[in-house]
């Protein structure tokens, strides 16, 4: 069943005029996608919540400059004022740090007490890895872990050349292979594939 | 923030295509990160948002632009449709099916004015209706045909006995006993002789 497409490039010529059906047809094509983008920047639900509410009030407040192409999206441009406000954040407040993380909020699901708990441990471990990273670094390995972005995508959508994606991503990924490898608590878990295969 | 111009960008999804997507440190990452690729945001988000720049909560909803959930009328489309949302074509189908329904009640009606003989009670006005396209009112006085009537003498269907009798009626009612009995018998054969000692 394939709903009547509107494309991004009509709503965001409506919303520009005060449209606000448009504006938060926009909003729900896009909230997903850029919330779990600031969430993994973040590692806090609340935190990546207020970044996707001020990012969109700020796309509202200036989206009568924006100039798209029919056919073209909006989630670049929505996505960099999400990183930007993240990077602002981060500056301002130091951010990533780590042991402060809350995804555990997020249901793990009909799991065992024992599974669930190996669950959040590796995730924890995971993303405070992620947390160590270097900003720019980070960026990229979330967008390309989270969503699902190759180098070409993640350079249109940050506006940066594929090969600073490429070096940024090695250079991040070759971070996270010797913090996972020297971290302890990795050892005394089963092997990742075994924790979230079985129930 | 400077004026945006957004490039074409082609749909998400191309990482799954790269070698470092699924070599084992990016299952890693991947499962690691399992929970921010399926994280939500509360509905309370956009609620916000709405409440700081004064926005109607559901004003797309009202203006029938795409939503997370389907307006009912989606809904009833998704239900009857195959990939259609022309009004036209649901209401249509809505016409259809209210005539089937409307036909499928006349009939269950006229069967319960029928076979439950209360034509002149509560359903009188479905019996005058019937009567004016000429179904008699008196179904009661409709008699079988000829060939499925009942006699009304049926002494006659007791033709022979139950248990062991003799052979021919008159011959008893006159004193003369045979001395062969006659058994009622079942199948191809009436009846069976059976010789005394």
């Amino acid at each position: 069943m394939s709903e009547p497409t509107i494309g991004d490039a009509e709503l965001v010529a409506h919303a520009a005029q005060g449209d606000a059906a448009a504006f938060e047809a926009l909003y729900r094509r896009h909230h997903v996608a850029l919330f779990r983008t600031a969430l993994g920047m973040t590692g806090h639900v609340a935190s990546a919540e207020d970044l996707l509410q001020d990012a969109f009030i700020r796309a509202y407040r200036h989206v009568g400059r924006v100039q798209l192409a029919d056919g073209a999206s909006l989630r670049p441009w929505l996505h960099r004022i999400v990183v930007n406000l993240a990077r602002d954040r981060a500056a301002r407040r130091a951010m990533a740090t780590t042991g402060d993380r809350d995804l555990e909020r997020i249901d793990a699901g009909s799991i065992s007490p024992e599974r669930s708990m190996e669950r959040r441990e590796v995730n924890r471990i995971v993303a405070e890895a992620v947390d160590r990273l270097p900003f720019d670094q980070r960026l990229v390995v979330v967008l390309f872990y989270t969503q699902d972005m190759d180098v070409a995508e993640i350079a249109a959508t940050l506006g940066i050349p594929p090969g600073t994606v490429k070096s940024r991503l090695y250079y991040g990924r070759a971070r996270l292979r010797a913090a996972l490898a020297e971290d302890v608590r990795m050892v005394a878990l089963p092997s990742m594939e075994q924790v979230y295969n079985d129930g | 923030m400077g004026e945006a111009r957004s490039s074409q960008v082609r749909p998400s999804g191309g990482a799954t295509r790269h070698p470092w997507y699924d070599d084992r440190l990016g299952r890693s990452m991947r499962t690691g990160l399992a929970e921010v690729r399926a994280a939500q945001p509360s509905d309370d988000v956009w609620k916000a948002i709405a409440a700081e720049l004064g926005l109607p909560a559901d004003a797309a909803a009202a203006a029938g632009l795409p939503q997370t959930s389907p307006s009912w009328l989606v809904r009833l489309a998704q239900l009857f449709g195959h990939g259609r949302t022309d009004r036209t074509v649901l209401l249509a189908r809505l016409a259809s099916v209210g005539a089937m329904a409307a036909a499928v009640f006349v009939v269950g009606l006229s069967l319960d004015v029928v076979l439950s003989g209360k034509a002149a009670s509560g359903l009188g006005w479905t019996t005058a209706g019937l009567h004016q396209i000429g179904v008699p009112i008196d179904e009661a006085a409709i008699q079988p045909s000829p060939q499925n009537r009942a006699p009304a003498d049926m002494s006659a269907a007791q033709t022979w006995p139950r248990t062991g009798g003799t052979a021919g009626a008159g011959s008893a009612a006159s004193g003369h006993t045979s001395p062969l009995a006659l058994v009622p018998g079942f199948g191809r054969s009436p009846a069976r002789v059976v010789v005394p000692r």
